[in-house]
């Protein structure tokens, strides 16, 4: 279930469900986790089939492996300690973004046992929302879209 | 000092091949940067090899210094006594064209090299350094001077001996920690260990920020003794008074107190990303340090001080916390949105620590 919130800077929230961003003029980025067979190797990939490009700030992102908390998994409703870095940071830089231009389809691995201890059996895998603002001029100026990719259960 | 001296391996090569074209006139010459230095100087030596063949010569990178040190390339003494290459010795694949650079006839090359993150310079000490390096695959083989070059390439290139004088950084005693006169690894000074190849003039920085730390968590603590429920302080930071709250932060901030006076840190200094620094919150008590932290100032916001005691707050036998929110204005946002999350918040603890400006 995937659910998708525009935040608009005039402080108004919109709540679009799937089917309208479907049947609207715009659609927007989306996001899947899949698992590599019985592996805790999982692939990020971040898909937008919108005209319209949009910038995201990569700290806290499946492209920030493994500097920050963002992964979040739970076996039997437990946490399991994420063991990664943690990384202090300035202000962010243009560096610090990644752009996803209309079209584009970008993918990244994340190698679970590089941050957690995992042991055979069945995990849930989250991460964080991801936040995305369009880039240059657009109707959705000013506005800003909080991705949140659907959870997954993997097997090891 | 810099008059240039030919190579022991070039009198071998001319005996063997007297007038050939091959390649092997390398001449290395060593400038200081100073003639003496104190500990909190860094010590760089300005390396020049020049190519004195009337050919060229193709020069693998690794031995030059031309994308940073990645092999030990001199040797160092101390009074006399040997000072270990502390740097990484990279494992590598067999050299391709592209490791090699090409010197013209008469050309030369220059680079800076710093010395203090790469052998240990602690002690006082004369000491003698000298340019030093061979290998086998030294110089590009040429067709049908395989041997000759590799033979040449161990013969390797040697530069005359240049010294100088090195104040080390006095043991303070009492709180000294570490093994007196030990000088192997990093080196460890007042209970801190060094890795990642610190300069001296970042340990300098290190101790400095070190210092700052245990101010402002000594001030931390005691203002939260003090049990002023109407902090201002403590509300820009960690928003509305609750006792379990602020027992919570007084709790952490004696903690990061006693962790930063009474456990042995190690700072590394390999970090080249421009960020502050990093740590495994599993993995007490190393802070890895990045660029920003170099530039930023002692004390005050996000200063030196202030980055170890955001460190610090990680560390799960420490406080435990999280990167929630980034940066000062974020951070005064959580305390008023959420101070449930604040008092677990990194940053919020380091600019409560920081204090500035002043809200007490
Ligand atoms: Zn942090």
């Amino acid at each position: 279930m995937k659910k998708v919130i525009i935040l608009m800077l005039a402080a108004s929230i919109i709540y679009l469900s799937p089917l309208s961003a479907k049947a609207g003029a715009i659609m927007f980025p989306q996001c899947k986790l899949t698992q590599h067979g019985n592996e805790a190797r999982l692939l990020f990939t971040l898909h937008n089939p919108s005209e319209q490009s949009w910038r995201f700030l990569q700290w806290k992102t499946p492209f920030d492996a493994w500097f920050s908390e963002f992964v979040h998994i739970t076996h039997q409703g437990v946490q399991i300690p994420y063991e990664g870095a943690l990384m202090k940071r300035g202000e962010p830089d243009k560096e610090d973004y990644l752009t996803l231009n209309a079209g584009d389809n970008i993918q990244v691995e994340l190698e679970l046992t590089q941050a957690f201890k995992l042991n055979n059996g069945e995990y849930t895998v989250e991460i964080s929302p991801i936040l995305l603002t369009p880039l240059a001029e657009s109707k959705l100026k000013n506005s800003t879209l909080e991705l949140t990719c659907p959870k997954i259960q993997i097997n090891l | 000092m810099s008059t240039k001296k030919a190579l022991s391996a070039i009198a071998v090569a001319t005996a063997l091949l007297s007038g050939s074209a091959l390649a092997d006139g390398i001449n290395a010459t060593l400038e200081m940067s100073q003639q003496d230095y104190k500990n909190s100087d860094n010590v760089v030596v300005k390396v020049t090899l020049t190519n004195e063949e009337h050919v060229p010569v193709k020069l693998l990178k690794w031995y030059t210094a031309a994308d940073g040190v990645e092999e030990s390339l001199f040797k160092v003494t101390a009074n006399g006594e040997k000072r270990q290459y502390l740097g990484a010795h990279y494992k590598r694949q067999a050299p391709t064209k592209d490791d090699y650079i090409k010197l013209k006839s008469g050309e030369s090359i220059s680079y800076d090299v710093e010395l203090s993150s790469l052998y240990d310079m602690s002690s006082t000490a004369e000491y003698e350094i000298s340019y030093d390096v061979s290998s086998l695959q030294l110089f590009s083989p040429n067709p049908g001077q395989a041997k000759k070059l590799a033979r040449l390439g161990i013969e390797g290139i040697h530069s005359q001996p240049t010294s100088f004088y090195l104040e080390g950084r006095e043991l303070k005693q009492g709180t000294n920690k570490g093994k007196p006169g030990g000088g192997d690894g990093g080196g460890e000074i007042d209970g801190v260990t060094f890795t990642g190849r610190c300069s001296n003039s970042q340990k300098t920085d290190i101790l400095a920020g070190l210092d700052a730390a245990k101010e402002m968590s000594a001030d931390a603590n005691q203002h939260l003794n003090g049990n002023n429920s109407n902090s201002l302080r403590y509300s820009t930071w960690f928003g509305d008074y609750n006792s379990s709250r602020w027992n919570t932060v007084s709790n952490n901030f004696s903690k990061i107190d006693s962790a930063l006076n009474n456990e042995s840190l190690t700072i590394d200094c390999s970090c080249k990303k421009k960020y502050f620094a990093y740590v495994y919150p599993t993995q007490p008590y190393k802070i890895y340090m990045c660029g920003a932290f170099w530039s930023a100032p002692t004390t005050g916001t996000d200063s030196k001080g202030g980055t170890i005691i955001h460190e610090m707050s990680h560390f799960n036998v420490v406080a435990g916390t999280d990167d929630i929110v980034y940066g000062q204005s974020g951070a005064k946002s959580l305390a008023v949105s959420n101070p449930a999350q604040a008092i677990q918040n990194a940053d919020s603890h380091e600019y409560f620590a920081e204090n500035t400006p002043n809200l007490n």
